[in-house]
């Protein structure tokens, strides 16, 4: 895992680096907002952690500048002051955390912990339920001797219901979630992909049952 | 429903001699028995039971060499009680459930004892190889048994196996290992098509009902 950690207190940088760098995480440092936006430009991260307040470009900036140009690398906020706009200002720029300064190393960790893990299992997820497993990096369906390969709108559904099993979730909220961009599309579309998976789920002697009922639907799994 | 048959050459017709009548005779009861099914599954669920039926009666060529294979004496006798696919009926469906429908009514016919039963559409060979396969014995009118072997897919199923089977006898092949498992994500996204155009058939049906 690669950090990049953007503070201009030297001092504690350098301290929040070696306990970074013990706790497994390589870490590259910045000591302003400029010098900030250039490494993460240029390089790959897992993670970062900006001070709000540094010079030259603050904290909220940089993140803005990359979240503008598509970079959705998890990101924490440093903050000084426990300040609430300057919290609400650092989340609407796109970060996903902040920790208010001074801080304990130990909630840090466990917050870039957090973080990353969110991450990596929106992005990997082999989901597995019963005797499937969904593969995202290829969007199969599979149980231990087959699968299918689904379509998109496919897989981000069952996926979705595979994080959401036992749970009755009306097909409307499905709708604005997986079909998003597709304004035109009605719930008809979700009970049409819906009876798709049900004959797939079928086909590969799944052990769950995929039910609809009205204006909701639920994947029972035991 | 009109099967394709094979026609059978003399030499054929020497080889099998006298036991010919039979086989004939179990080929076409299975075959009688899927023209039966048919009109019953059209009145039923106004679909067409099956795209195309194919049946062959294995060649003395084939038949022999598979004997040798097997360190076999290689004659009729021999062929017809060691073997199971003499007789070889194909079934090719338009639609999935159309191939359990008629895999459910043969079963269903006590005529006919199943020998083997290998569902390959639900549990696919390793390579993504699909198609319902089973054996039967039929009786005949000697008293004696005439197994028939029966193979059932759909038309997306058969166009993966036909294409595999051309692509498998080349020699060897750069990347094999790779091309091997995109072969058998062809077989797995053929698959998922099938099921969605199966589905689609069905939503015609539930909201005409």
């Amino acid at each position: 895992m690669k950090l990049l950690l953007a503070d201009d207190e030297k001092e504690l940088t350098q301290a929040v680096q070696v306990i970074l760098e013990h706790s497994g995480y390589d870490t590259d440092v910045a000591n302003d907002g400029e010098q900030a936006l250039h490494l993460a430009q240029k390089g790959y991260y897992d993670a970062f952690i900006f001070d709000i307040m540094m010079p030259k470009m603050d904290g909220v900036e940089v993140l803005s500048t990359l979240r503008e140009e598509g970079d959705t690398t998890p990101a924490l906020l440093l903050t000084a002051k426990a300040q609430v706009e300057d919290r609400v200002a650092g989340l609407n720029a796109g970060a996903d955390d902040y920790l208010t300064k001074p801080f304990a190393m130990k909630e840090l960790i466990a917050r870039i912990a957090a973080m990353t893990r969110r991450k990596e299992m929106m992005a990997e997820g082999h989901l597995q339920r019963g005797n499937i497993t969904l593969v995202r990096s290829t969007m199969e369906m599979k149980n231990d001797q087959s699968g299918v390969r689904l379509s998109q709108y496919e897989f981000n559904l069952i996926a979705f219901l595979f994080e959401n099993p036992n749970k009755n979730i009306e097909k409307k909220g499905i709708l604005e979630k997986i079909w998003r961009e597709e304004e035109q599309q009605t719930e008809d579309c979700v009970h049409v992909y819906l009876a798709y998976l049900k004959n797939k789920l079928a086909a590969l002697d799944a052990t769950m049952t995929l039910m609809e009922d009205g204006g909701f639907c639920r994947l029972e799994v035991s | 429903m009109k099967a394709q048959i094979t026609e059978i050459t003399t030499e054929d017709q020497a080889f099998y001699g006298d036991k010919m009548h039979q086989i004939l005779e179990a080929q076409q009861t299975v075959l009688d028995k899927l023209e039966k099914f048919e009109g019953i599954y059209r009145k039923q669920t106004g679909h067409e039971m099956a795209e195309h039926v194919k049946s062959r009666i294995k060649s003395r060529e084939s038949m022999m060499e598979k004997c040798v294979r097997q360190h076999l004496e290689p004659n009729a006798e021999t062929a017809l009680r060691c073997m199971t696919d003499y007789i070889g009926i194909r079934v090719v469906c338009s639609f999935v459930k159309d191939v359990f429908a008629i895999v459910d009514a043969l079963k269903a016919d006590n005529r006919f004892e199943v020998i083997k039963d290998k569902d390959y559409i639900t549990h696919p060979k390793p390579n993504g190889y699909r198609s319902y396969h089973f054996i039967v014995a039929v009786p005949v009118g000697t008293g004696e048994k005439m197994a028939v072997e029966i193979q059932l897919r759909t038309i997306a199923q058969d166009c993966w196996a036909s294409l595999e089977h051309q692509l498998r006898y080349k020699r060897k092949i750069p990347h094999e290992a790779m091309l091997v498992s995109e072969l058998k994500r062809c077989a797995e996204e053929m698959a998922s098509t099938d099921l969605s155009m199966q589905t689609i058939r069905d939503l015609i049906e539930e909201d005409s009902e």
